[in-house]
């Protein structure tokens, strides 16, 4: 009798057991393993993209086209020292900005939200000028941002978090009837 | 409450089921694929700003237009064509576009060596510094000054200033000794200069002709300027009903070009000159040649008598006698009715051009065969004509100042060249490579001291490569002037490494047959990777350092003002223009004036390393009525100045004939014939096949380390052999192993073996990939010029 009841108490433990442990990978799979996964990292500057789009800049001012076509992305200090060669408000990222970058004329070692890894071409004349693609259809739209936010590098890799996998590259392809070859991408 | 065994299984099965519908393992495998990419010892390309540079290539004396993709101005990650280009219209050949391999390959030479052990011993080879290199060459050239001529120079570049600077220091030095590597165009020059008074190659307008008659030579396969070619085919094939240009190519091997013409002649090995005077027999006969142009423009047609009375053959009535469509049929295999007609297309289609020489043009060629096929561009009228052969124009660059002599220079370059080349023997001159090989190691007519070997790989590319080691022996000291460890290099005791095409400065003006003057600047688009320096530079040193009249020979500070001052003459000339527009087509223009788009010669120097080429059509077509320069003053079907050179003969002697070829080796032993055959995917020249280039052969022509012969089925199956099946051919120069492809596009007898495979050089990655054809092909002289005219060779095939 008793050793009955035992066995049914240890099934209903076990049981209880197996939810438990299902429950709690679902939660390591789903919270705990994307938390540690990805480090979080901090731009070396804050950028305000509002206060630029405020000033009447455009987008293309910077994010722009090079004559032979090529893509700019993020822009080189050069740029930034057309206009910030002295500061020109109190802002304590633009006196970073002056002393550390501008005057030495050394490199912002800006992180990107979406570099594709190397053995991926891709082409943003292609996608832009002649398929006339919205930035904002891939990136995230920062025109109103005040903080660039962080960027979430992962820890295996060392690519961010907002890298295209192919089956997106595939997918958009497939939809809007462009050539799908392995050497569009992997040149 | 005990958790039992059967309760942990449990908590494991549930814990494996919540990870397997959770993100973790599938995320986890998939980065893993990523993260092997990023492990840090695997090559990454720079990030960076990328930019377009554009210079010319010198990877092939082409000179074709480039544009180099650079990361951050320092890291070169592409080649392609510059579009504004006109030579190459923005197209690339495969040794082009994988020209980065060479520039960062493993077989760059890293700085001067100096061999301290046995000659051939690469490990043996030790780092000096430059100046205890140049110290070394200067010494040795002052103890060697008294008796000049015993320096000798050979260069794998037939033009281009650099070359210029080497024979001008041998020149200054007082040594007549300077050789370039087998050309066509030596044949080339020699035909022209005899039939026409001046000695330059030729120029083909491929462009404006309407029908192209191709002796065998390979027009799409690295002929001449690649790229020039690839877009003038292109070229053909975009027009269409009467304009249409049509090809029709004569050659024993069914290449490319054969399979991309309107109509291949298959003719037997070597009768390409019969078949050029069966078809002018035609012409002739049927009265169908260029009245207008023969009548008033030639000399030697008709029967003459000379000015001391005496009765001459002309060549009207050797070709009525001597090459009937019959006798010419059985000579080439080519059916009498097909060289009937082949001839009345040619004479009635207008503008019409004949094209002669091997393959790409690295062999010197026949001249009595050049002749014969310039002999009927005579005929129709398409000498000096747009779609028509002319002259080779040259770019008018400013003259250096005269070479600066003293009695010691003088009396050297008073000896006689090793070549034999201008003596007695040997009146015509040119560069007879092949001759000073067989003299040096008797000695003869003195002994070699040293040799400079600049971008020419000797030890590889020559016909029967065992000629060149031997005469090494003799040689007491051999400098190689080279960015790589070719198998001439190896050979070497002293290595002066050479930048490579990316890191220096050098003039390109075009390969043969272009219509318009070219010149290319290739520029440093990179800092050198190594302690290397530009020949121009060494010599410049090495004048300076021997002092006297040598040192007054050479005025400049580096190469780069001396080039410059070459192009004061571009910048003076009153037409001419730097092309940096697309779309250019100077062969619509010829013999037009072009309006500069410079002001001064510096704007020029500006421009040509911004944009890469200047051209100019002016000089292009000279007038017929003053163009020959001949005793006649006339095109010379009967050519005097052999006469006049003292060469004694028959009146065949002075006429194009056909000759057929005395082959080394007897029938019985050596019952096929084995010619060699180049293709645009095999580097063929000082280079060797980087991998990207290996890697488009097919596994019919390299699998491993085997390379392929083509044999045609029947021959295979009389021998007993089929596909793949491992081979010896053995000469009577030596024998080789290869592998068997059989090909319906060989001629059966004949076996077609691949030239610039089988390195023994270079790097790990390049060397041991098939065979080296020069080991097995002999040199055949002809016995008037001394050119090399090696096409085959008897050859007898055994099970290996």
């Amino acid at each position: 009798m008793s050793g009955e009841h035992t066995q049914r108490e240890s099934g209903a433990l076990g049981w209880t057991l197996f939810v438990v442990g299902f429950v709690g990978a679902l939660f390591v799979g789903w919270v705990v393993f994307p938390k540690l996964l990805y480090s979080t990292q901090q731009q070396p500057l804050n950028f305000n993209h509002a206060v630029h789009m405020e000033n009447d800049m455009a987008c293309e001012d910077c994010h722009g086209f090079r004559e032979d076509g090529s893509y700019v992305g993020i822009p080189q200090v050069e740029k930034c020292a057309e206009c910030h060669e002295e500061p020109m408000t109190e802002s304590e990222a633009e006196a970073k900005l002056v002393t550390e970058f501008v005057e030495p004329g050394k490199e912002i070692p800006w992180l990107s939200y979406t570099r594709q890894p190397d053995n991926v071409f891709f082409s943003h004349a292609a996608h832009v000028l002649m398929a006339e693609m919205e930035c904002t259809s891939c990136h995230r739209d920062a025109s109103q941002e005040e903080e660039t936010p962080p960027v979430q590098v992962n820890r295996l890799t060392g690519y961010p978090k907002g890298i295209m996998k192919m089956y997106k590259c595939e997918d958009c392809h497939a939809r809007a009837s462009v050539h799908n070859g392995c050497d569009v991408c992997h040149k | 409450m005990k958790v039992d065994r059967r309760a942990f299984v449990k908590l494991i099965a549930g814990g494996i089921g919540g990870t397997l519908l959770s993100p973790l393992p599938w995320k986890l495998a998939d980065d893993s694929a990523i993260w092997s990419q990023n492990w840090s010892w695997r090559p990454s390309p720079e990030r960076g700003e990328a930019t377009m540079v554009n210079t010319v290539c010198q990877l092939c004396p082409g000179g074709c237009g480039i544009r180099v993709r650079l990361i951050n101005g320092k890291r070169a990650v592409r080649l392609d064509g510059n579009p504004n280009n006109p030579l190459n219209q923005g197209g690339i050949c495969p040794l082009g576009a994988t020209g980065l391999q060479y520039h960062y390959g493993i077989s760059r030479i890293e700085s001067p060596l100096k061999q301290k052990g046995t000659r051939g011993e690469v490990k043996t080879l030790e780092p000096i510094t430059w100046d205890e290199a140049v110290a070394l060459l200067a010494a040795k050239l002052k103890s060697l000054r008294a008796q000049p001529q015993g320096l000798v120079c050979l260069s794998g570049k037939q033009n281009g200033t650099v070359s210029e600077f080497f024979s001008r220091f041998l020149e200054a030095y007082g040594s007549p000794n300077y050789l370039t590597m087998p050309a066509a165009a030596q044949a080339e020059s020699l035909g022209v200069f005899l039939s026409q008074g001046v000695r330059t190659p030729l120029s083909y307008d491929f462009e404006n002709a309407r029908m192209i008659l191709s002796f065998g030579a390979d027009l799409i396969e690295g002929w001449g300027a690649p790229c020039r070619m690839m877009s003038a085919f292109r070229l053909w094939r975009s027009k269409s009903g009467s304009q249409k240009t049509r090809l029709v190519q004569i050659e024993t091997r069914g290449s490319l070009t054969a399979s991309q013409a309107d109509e291949w002649l298959a003719v037997a090995p070597g009768t390409e000159a019969a078949l050029a005077l069966g078809l002018a027999h035609v012409i002739v006969r049927e009265k169908i040649y260029d009245r207008a142009f023969v009548d008033n423009y030639t000399h030697g047609f008709d029967d003459w008598t000379d000015s001391q009375g005496r009765r001459h053959q002309g060549f009207k009535s050797m070709l009525l006698e001597e090459y009937t469509p019959a006798r010419v049929a059985e000579i080439t295999g080519v059916q009498q009715e097909k060289i009937v007609e082949l001839a009345r297309n040619f004479a009635l289609t207008k503008p019409a051009l004949a094209v002669s020489g091997r393959g790409q043009g690295k062999m010197d060629g026949s001249l009595y065969e050049f002749l014969a096929v310039l002999s009927l561009n005579a005929l129709v009228g398409s000498v000096h004509r747009p779609g028509g052969v002319s002259w080779a124009v040259t770019p008018p660059l400013a003259p250096w100042p005269k070479v600066v002599q003293d009695s010691t220079s003088r009396n050297g370059l008073r000896s006689e060249r090793l070549d034999g080349s201008g003596g007695p023997d040997l009146p015509l001159g040119g560069h007879l490579l092949y001759n000073f090989l067989e003299n040096v190691p008797k000695g003869k007519p003195y002994p070699t001291k040293m040799l400079w070997v600049y971008e020419a790989n000797p030890a590889h590319d020559l016909a029967d490569v065992n000629l060149f080691v031997k005469a090494l022996e003799k040689i007491d000291t051999v400098v190689s002037f080279s960015s790589f460890m070719d198998e001439t290099t190896v050979m070497a005791d002293l290595i002066l490494p050479a930048p490579t095409f990316l890191e220096r400065f050098e003039d390109v003006s075009g390969d043969r047959g272009l219509q318009y003057a070219y010149f290319g600047l290739s520029r440093p688009v990179l800092q050198p990777r190594f302690e290397c320096r530009h020949p121009g530079d060494v010599l410049i040193k090495l004048a300076k350092m021997l002092g006297g009249s040598v040192a007054a020979s050479f005025p400049w500070d580096n190469y780069e003002e001396a080039l410059q001052a070459r192009i004061q003459g571009l910048a003076a000339a009153p037409s001419g223009r730097v092309a940096d527009e697309p779309g250019l087509q100077p062969w619509s223009h010829l013999g037009e004036r072009l309006a500069p788009n410079y002001g001064s010669a510096d704007e020029l120097w500006e421009m040509l390393q911004e944009h890469g080429c200047w051209y100019d059509t002016s000089q292009s077509m000279p007038s017929l009525s003053s163009a020959f320069k001949t005793p006649s003053g006339k095109f010379e079907f009967y050519c005097q100045a052999l006469k006049e050179a003292g060469v004694t003969g028959s009146d065949s002697t002075y006429l194009p004939h056909y000759q057929p070829a005395d082959l080394p080796g007897g029938k019985e032993e050596y019952p096929y014939l084995l010619m060699p055959y180049e293709v645009m995917i095999i580097e063929n020249g000082p280079l060797a096949n980087q991998p990207f280039m290996t890697k488009m052969l097919f596994d019919f022509e390299l699998k491993g380390r085997d390379s392929f012969v083509e044999i045609n089925p029947k021959t295979a199956k009389e021998v007993g052999l089929r596909e793949g099946d491992r081979v010896e051919l053995t000469t009577a120069i030596g024998s080789v192993k290869v592998r068997l492809h059989l090909t319906e596009s060989a001629r059966p007898g004949v076996i077609f073996i691949p030239l610039g495979l089988g390195h023994s050089a270079f790097d790990r990655y390049i060397r041991g990939k098939g065979a080296n054809a020069n080991e097995v092909l002999a040199v055949l002289q002809e016995p008037l010029t001394g050119l090399a005219s090696w096409w085959g060779t008897p050859v007898k095939i055994s099970r290996a």
